[in-house]
C-alpha cells in the first residue's frame, strides 16, 4: 500500500556468530591487550548508484578516528578496509564488521577469558599485532556478559554512512547499535 | 581522418553502441553482401555502390566525388596504411597516400626515454588521466636534419564518425597547447619527444565532452604539425584518451598562483606558516617559519573591523640544519572594512584594508591566509566579492623572501623536518593552482549556510572546536574526515605521495610512530564528471 513511500534501509545491525577475539596492540608509548567485538552490519548499498560512501563511527556520542580507534572489516573476505572508495558503485560489500581498537583489557582479564572460552590458547602467543586468540561467538558473549551490555547501553554508539548519489543528493544514514 | 573506414568505424562505434548496430566486419567477410563490388565494373559504379551501401551516403569516401586514384590505391593495397600519415584535411582521404616519409611512427610513453608505453584499454590504444605527465615520441626519418625545430599543436578529436564536419578543438581550458620541439639523436636514430603535462584544468573539456552525444567523458588528444609544407597529424592511430584525474587527494593551496602552504594549526588554534626561499638557480637560500596568531575573530562585520596578529619567525639554514635566527615580534595591523553604496571593489593598502561592502551584508569571513573576504549573505555566483591576493603584505611577514622579489614555492616545515632541496621542489607543483578555483566554487556553495565561516573560526579556536565541528551533519555530508598521522606520514603527505584518502589511512595504519598530527580533509564533488577529490584542508598538532 505505502510501499513507494517506504524508506530504504541501507544499514542494519545484526548479531551473528562472528567470534570475539583478543589481540595485542603496541602503539606509540602504549602496549595493551584489546578485546575485539565485531559488530556486524548488513549493508544494502548496491541497489542504487552511490558514487561515494564515507563511514563514521561514534561511541558515547563522539566521532572516532578510523584506524586509530576502530577498524572496518569487509565481511566478504575478512580484510580490513580503509574506506569504501576502493569499491565501485554497485560493488560495495554486503557485510562489514566494525571493531573498536581501544577496548583495553588487563592481563588477568585476558587469562580469565582464555580460561573460559579457549583453554588451549596461551597468552604467550599474543606478542605481535598480528596475533589473535579467538574466544567465542558474539551472540554467546552477549549472553554471558549482561553487565558488559548494560555498560555499553549507557551511552549511544552508532555507525553513520554519508552517501553521495550524484548531483546535490547527499544523505546521512545513521544506525544506533543495539547493545 | 580515416586510414581504413571500416576499422575506424568499428573502433569508434564500439564504445558507444552495444550489440551489432552496424557490422562492417561481417559485411567485409561476407562478399555476398556487396555482390557488385568487383573490379569488373566501372570505377564510378563501384564507388557509387560503396557509397550508397555505406552509412555515409554521399559523404562516403567511396563516393565518386572523392579522388579516384586514392581509392584505387586503397583497393590495391587493401590494408591499413602507415602508422602516421600526412594530414590533408581538405580532401579527407589523403591519409591513404604516403607522400612523405619524414616521420615514421609515433607512440605515447610515460617516460622521456620512451621505454614505457602508455597503456591502453579495450577501446583505446593509449589511455591516461589528468595530472599525469606523458611523452609523445616520434621516430623521425634520416631525411630530417638533427636539431630541426618543429612546432606541434595539440588537438582534441571530436569525431565520432570519420566525416564529422565540425573542426576539432585546439583549445584546452580555452588555451592552445603548442610545443616547439627539436629532432634529437637517440641511439643513432632520430627522434622528437614532446613532454605533455595533462593539466587538471582540462576537466572542463572532459565535462563538455561528457555532455555530448555518444561521448564517454574523455578528451582524445593528437598532434598536428607542418614540415616541409606538408601537414601532418597523429590522429587516430596514436591518439591518447585522457580521463579525469585518478588522484583523489590534494593539498589545499592557500594562495592561488605559485605559492602553496598547508594550513597548520597548533592545539590552541595558532596558525603556523612555513616558507622556503629558493634562489633562481633552484638552490634553497633559507627556510622560514611563521606563527601567526589571530586574536580577534569574526562573528559579524563589525567585529571584523580590527584584528591583531602576532608573528613569529625563525630562519633555518638548510645546509647546516641550524636555526640561525629567531625573532619574535608582535605586529598590530588595523584592517578596516568600510561599507559603501554600490560597492564593487575590495582593496588593501599596506596596513589598512578598506573594503567596500554591499549594504545588507551581515556576516563576513576573513580568510587570513587567502586574504580573501567573503560574505555569508547574498552570495550568488557572480555577486561574490572576490578578493585581492596581497602578496606584498604577505611578503612583509618574511622579508627574507623579498630577495628575488618573489614569494617562492612551496612550503615544508620544521614539522616535516628539514628536507633536501630537491624534494622540496618535487613537492607541490602539480597541486598548487588548479584546485583553488574549485575550492572557491565550493566555498561559494557552502558559505551561504555560514558553515564555512564557522569552520574557519573553529580552526582558530583550537582543537576542541575543530573536533566538534567535524561531527556536525553538515561536515559529514561534506565528508570531513580526520586522520591521525605520524611525522613520517605527514612528510610523505606534504610531498604529495598519497593519491587517495584510502592510501593515506592505510599508511597511517601501518606506521607505528607517534601520531603527532592529524589532518582534516573534506570532499569536493564534481557532479558533471561523477567524480570527487578529497582536500587536505588543515593539519593540526595533536595534543
Amino acid at each position: 500500500m505505502l510501499i513507494s513511500c517506504a524508506k530504504k534501509t541501507y544499514i542494519k545491525e545484526v548479531v551473528e556468530n562472528k567470534k570475539v577475539y583478543i589481540t595485542y596492540r603496541e602503539i606509540f608509548n602504549d602496549k595493551f591487550y584489546n578485546l575485539n567485538i565485531p559488530i556486524q552490519f548488513n549493508l544494502n548499498l548496491n541497489s542504487s548508484k552511490i558514487l561515494r560512501i564515507m563511514p563514521y563511527y561514534e561511541t558515547n556520542g563522539h566521532q572516532m578516528t578510523i584506524v586509530e580507534d576502530y577498524i572496518i572489516i569487509n565481511g566478504e573476505n575478512n580484510k580490513e578496509i580503509y574506506g569504501f572508495d576502493t569499491f565501485q558503485p554497485y560493488h560495495y560489500p554486503k557485510t562489514i564488521y566494525v571493531v573498536e581498537r581501544k577496548r583495553k583489557v588487563s592481563q588477568n582479564e585476558v587469562l580469565d577469558l582464555i580460561k573460559k572460552y579457549n583453554p588451549s590458547a596461551s597468552i604467550a602467543n599474543l606478542e605481535t599485532k598480528n596475533d589473535t586468540i579467538f574466544l567465542t561467538s558474539y551472540s554467546k558473549y552477549r549472553k554471558d556478559n549482561p553487565k558488559f551490555l548494560e555498560d555499553m547501553r549507557k551511552q549511544p554508539d552508532s555507525l553513520i554512512l554519508s552517501m553521495w548519489f550524484g548531483g546535490e543528493d547527499k544523505r546521512l544514514e545513521k544506525v544506533k547499535i543495539n547493545w | 581522418m580515416a586510414t581504413n573506414l571500416f576499422d575506424d568505424f568499428e573502433s569508434e562505434s564500439k564504445p558507444h553502441f552495444e550489440g551489432e548496430f552496424l557490422d562492417f566486419n561481417s559485411k567485409l567477410n561476407n562478399p555476398s553482401d556487396f555482390p557488385d563490388s568487383n573490379l569488373n565494373r566501372s570505377f564510378a559504379n563501384r564507388s557509387t555502390d560503396y557509397a550508397q551501401k555505406s552509412h555515409f551516403g554521399e559523404n562516403s569516401m567511396f563516393h565518386p566525388d572523392f579522388d579516384k586514384e586514392q581509392i584505387l590505391e586503397r583497393e590495391r593495397q587493401n590494408k591499413v596504411v602507415a602508422k602516421m600519415i600526412p594530414d590533408l584535411n581538405q580532401n579527407r582521404i589523403d591519409k591513404i597516400v604516403l607522400n612523405s616519409n619524414d616521420f615514421l611512427a609515433a607512440y605515447w610513453s610515460t617516460d622521456y626515454e620512451g621505454k614505457i608505453k602508455v597503456k591502453g584499454d579495450s577501446y583505446h590504444k593509449y589511455r591516461s588521466s589528468l595530472e599525469q605527465t606523458v611523452y609523445f615520441q616520434i621516430d623521425v626519418n634520416e631525411s630530417v636534419p638533427l636539431n630541426t625545430s618543429i612546432k606541434f599543436k595539440l588537438y582534441d578529436s571530436d569525431k565520432l564518425f570519420s566525416f564529422t564536419i565540425n573542426p576539432d578543438d585546439s583549445t584546452f581550458n580555452d588555451k592552445e597547447v603548442v610545443i616547439d620541439a627539436v629532432v634529437r639523436n637517440v641511439n643513432q636514430a632520430k627522434r622528437i619527444t614532446l613532454k605533455l603535462y595533462l593539466d587538471p584544468h582540462w576537466s572542463k573539456d572532459i565535462a563538455a565532452d561528457k555532455r555530448g552525444i555518444f561521448k564517454n567523458g574523455s578528451v582524445e588528444l593528437y598532434w598536428k604539425w607542418d614540415y616541409n609544407k606538408v601537414p601532418w597529424s597523429s590522429e587516430k592511430d596514436v591518439q591518447l584518451n585522457v580521463y579525469p584525474s585518478e588522484k583523489k587527494l590534494h593539498l589545499k593551496p592557500v594562495i592561488p598562483g605559485d605559492y602553496s602552504l598547508p594550513e597548520i594549526y597548533s592545539q590552541t588554534g595558532e596558525i603556523i606558516l612555513f616558507a622556503i626561499d629558493r634562489l633562481p638557480s633552484g638552490e634553497i637560500k633559507s627556510f622560514v617559519s611563521i606563527k601567526l596568531r589571530v586574536t580577534t575573530q569574526f562573528k559579524t562585520l563589525e567585529d571584523s573591523n580590527k584584528f591583531f596578529k602576532e608573528v613569529f619567525t625563525e630562519r633555518i639554514n638548510l645546509e647546516t640544519n641550524n636555526v640561525e635566527a629567531a625573532g619574535y615580534q608582535v605586529e598590530e595591523l588595523n584592517h578596516y572594512f568600510k561599507v559603501k553604496d554600490n560597492a564593487t571593489q575590495i582593496y588593501i593598502e599596506e596596513e589598512t584594508l578598506k573594503l567596500d561592502v554591499p549594504k545588507g551584508s551581515k556576516t563576513a569571513v576573513y580568510n587570513n591566509i587567502n586574504k580573501t573576504i567573503k560574505f555569508a549573505q547574498e552570495i550568488t555566483g557572480s555577486e561574490i566579492l572576490d578578493h585581492l591576493e596581497v602578496f606584498n603584505e604577505l611578503r612583509n611577514f618574511f622579508p627574507e623572501l623579498s630577495y628575488n622579489n618573489k614569494v617562492n614555492l612551496p612550503s615544508l616545515s620544521t614539522l616535516v623536518g628539514v628536507i633536501p632541496g630537491a624534494q622540496v621542489l618535487a613537492f607541490g607543483l602539480s597541486m598548487v593552482e588548479w584546485i583553488v578555483k574549485d575550492q572557491m566554487e565550493e566555498d561559494q556553495k557552502v558559505i551561504d549556510k555560514s558553515f564555512w565561516l564557522q569552520w574557519q573560526n573553529s580552526k582558530k579556536n583550537g582543537l576542541d572546536q575543530v573536533l566538534n565541528f567535524i561531527e556536525t551533519d553538515w561536515a559529514r555530508k561534506n565528508l570531513f574526515t580526520r586522520v591521525n598521522i605520524s611525522q613520517v606520514i605527514l612528510d610523505s603527505l606534504l610531498k604529495g605521495k598519497f593519491d587517495s584518502l584510502v592510501e593515506l589511512i592505510d599508511a597511517a595504519n601501518n606506521e607505528d610512530g607517534e601520531k603527532k598530527y592529524f589532518v582534516i580533509t573534506y570532499n569536493i564533488f564534481y557532479p558533471e564528471l561523477e567524480t570527487f577529490t578529497d582536500v587536505v584542508d588543515s593539519i593540526h598538532l595533536n595534543p
